[in-house]
């Protein structure tokens, strides 16, 4: 696991500086559609709420902020 | 009852902002915010139903309904400053938590237990360059057994081109609870609270990191990495784990009822979460959305996760989402099924959200979010403003894990503009 997760660590970066080009503003239409947005929908906080209680994994895409320990 | 309780609160919120303008119509604060005022009023429904409750030692029903009404409420002060505040409420039943009280009730008669939870957060952001920002915001939680109380500070710079971003989160939370035990374990002259745990407080500090990236005109990512440090209560008070060996019983326990006691975990935690997110518009009427995360605590739980959504452009305004989740996670070395624990181990749970499975999530969305509104009001309530019903958005879910819970999810997301 550990190695997965260094080999993963390595090739998002080698792919993050190979981006050089620069897009202007005005090549963002596409960029600037609400569907391309990199967070979440609202709809989908919810969901990301239940599976924080019904999963042990978490993190990395936002989460609940205290209570209790979702116990059904 | 509670959503339209909620509804009629957002719409009283309304009309107090417009009553306020009114006053001063050329000095009111209202009318000095530059930038358009966002409301998003958000409202879902959950159920769920399984085999393995864990108040009742990893046997027994889990199913459970959840309703959530939020008012989500977004201020532009002015080109520098942004409010940001939201009222929250959440109201549940429960088959298992009424198992609590397992020896007053009738295991096979009695009620759902129906609880509540209130909770809000405030923040403020300001931009302080062309291209940074700080922001800091602070968050209240209240349920039946616990109350919550966070903050965060978060820092945020684009790249000159505004193609890259980076940012920076430091968030902690305070839980402090009050612990109920099984009915069996609520004699204190027998049973002393510090006797079964030691501690009724948890405290987590986490600290993120994301980097987003616009790579072409089409194509876009983001690479989150999150770490959590937990001390304090980590186990449910009121779950049992039933052993396969013998224990002394309470002299109150009916004869034949099997060997018990409580959740017991380790006082700390530490977890690694890394994702991917990858935003992609092939086509002009499809793009794809994906997101894949790595995870690992100090439980020994390892995870992975992915994530596919597709959203079809029916219109440039208008489109359909199909999606699929799947997750994959081992136990954590502390998990035990149904009487097979060990008395002399240290620590135990019958927690099956802790357990290994595997899980798959699909459904299906609709968005409308025209630019100019789905309903265009001028001067309603407020004056020198116009107002308009600018998105509407509506999921539904299925989720089930390979141990047997099975849930759905609808949800649904009213946006307005002032």
């Amino acid at each position: 696991m550990k190695k997965i997760l260094i080999v993963s660590i390595i090739s998002i970066f080698f792919f993050a500086i190979t981006s050089c080009s620069s897009v202007k503003s005005y090549q963002k239409v596409f960029i600037n559609d609400p569907d391309m947005s990199l967070s979440l929908k609202k709809t989908e906080v919810y969901e990301s709420n239940f599976q924080t209680y019904r999963e042990a994994a978490a993190g990395a895409n936002g989460g609940k902020t205290g209570g209790g320990c979702g116990c059904n | 009852m509670q959503l339209k309780h909620y509804i009629l609160t957002s719409l009283i919120i309304l009309l107090s902002l417009g009553a306020f303008a009114q006053e001063d119509d050329d000095n009111s604060l209202f009318n000095k915010i530059v930038g358009e005022v966002e409301i998003d009023i958000l409202a879902s429904y959950y159920k769920q139903d399984g085999e393995h409750s864990a108040v009742t030692g990893g046997v027994g029903s889990e199913e459970l309904k959840d309703e959530v009404a939020s008012i989500t409420v977004n201020i532009p002060i002015d080109t520098l400053n942004i409010i940001n505040f939201s009222v929250n409420y959440d109201t549940y039943t429960s088959a298992s938590t009424d198992m609590v009280d397992w020896y007053i009730d009738s295991i096979e008669t009695s009620a759902s237990s129906h609880e509540e939870r209130k909770y809000g957060h405030l923040s403020y952001t300001r931009v302080t360059r062309k291209q940074s920002s700080y922001g800091v915001s602070v968050a209240f939680s209240e349920e039946y057994d616990v109350e919550s109380y966070s903050g965060s500070l978060n820092w945020t710079r684009n790249s000159k081109d505004d193609n890259k971003q980076i940012s920076i989160n430091l968030s902690g939370v305070y839980d402090n609870w009050d612990l109920i035990f099984p009915v069996e374990y609520r004699d204190e002259t027998k049973y002393p609270t510090d006797s079964l745990l030691s501690v009724n407080t948890r405290l987590t500090a986490s600290l993120g990191v994301n980097f987003a990236m616009i790579l072409t005109p089409r194509l876009q990512s983001l690479i989150s990495y999150s770490f959590v440090y937990q001390n304090g209560l980590l186990s449910c008070p009121f779950q049992r784990v039933f052993f396969y060996d013998s224990i002394v019983l309470p002299p109150t326990i009916p004869e034949g009822f099997k060997k018990h006691y409580i959740d017991q975990l380790p006082n700390q935690k530490f977890k690694h979460a890394l994702s991917l997110r990858t935003n992609y518009y092939p086509f002009n009427f499809l793009i794809l959305r994906t997101f894949a995360r790595g995870y690992y605590d100090s439980f020994n739980v390892k995870a992975v996760t992915l994530n596919i959504e597709t959203p079809f452009k029916i219109t440039r305004f208008i489109s359909v989402f199909p999606f699929y989740r799947f997750h994959y996670q081992t136990a954590t070395q502390y998990f035990y099924a149904y009487q097979e624990a060990h008395i002399e181990a240290e620590f135990y749970t019958s927690d099956y959200d802790l357990s290994e499975f595997n899980s798959q999530k699909y459904g299906i969305g609709l968005s409308i979010s025209p630019p100019l509104g789905i309903l265009h009001i001028n001067n309603f309530p407020l004056k020198q403003r116009v107002s308009a019903f600018k998105t509407f958005e509506i999921r539904y879910a299925k989720y089930k894990r390979s141990d047997g819970l099975n849930s759905f999810i609808v949800s649904a997301a009213l946006s307005f503009v002032l």
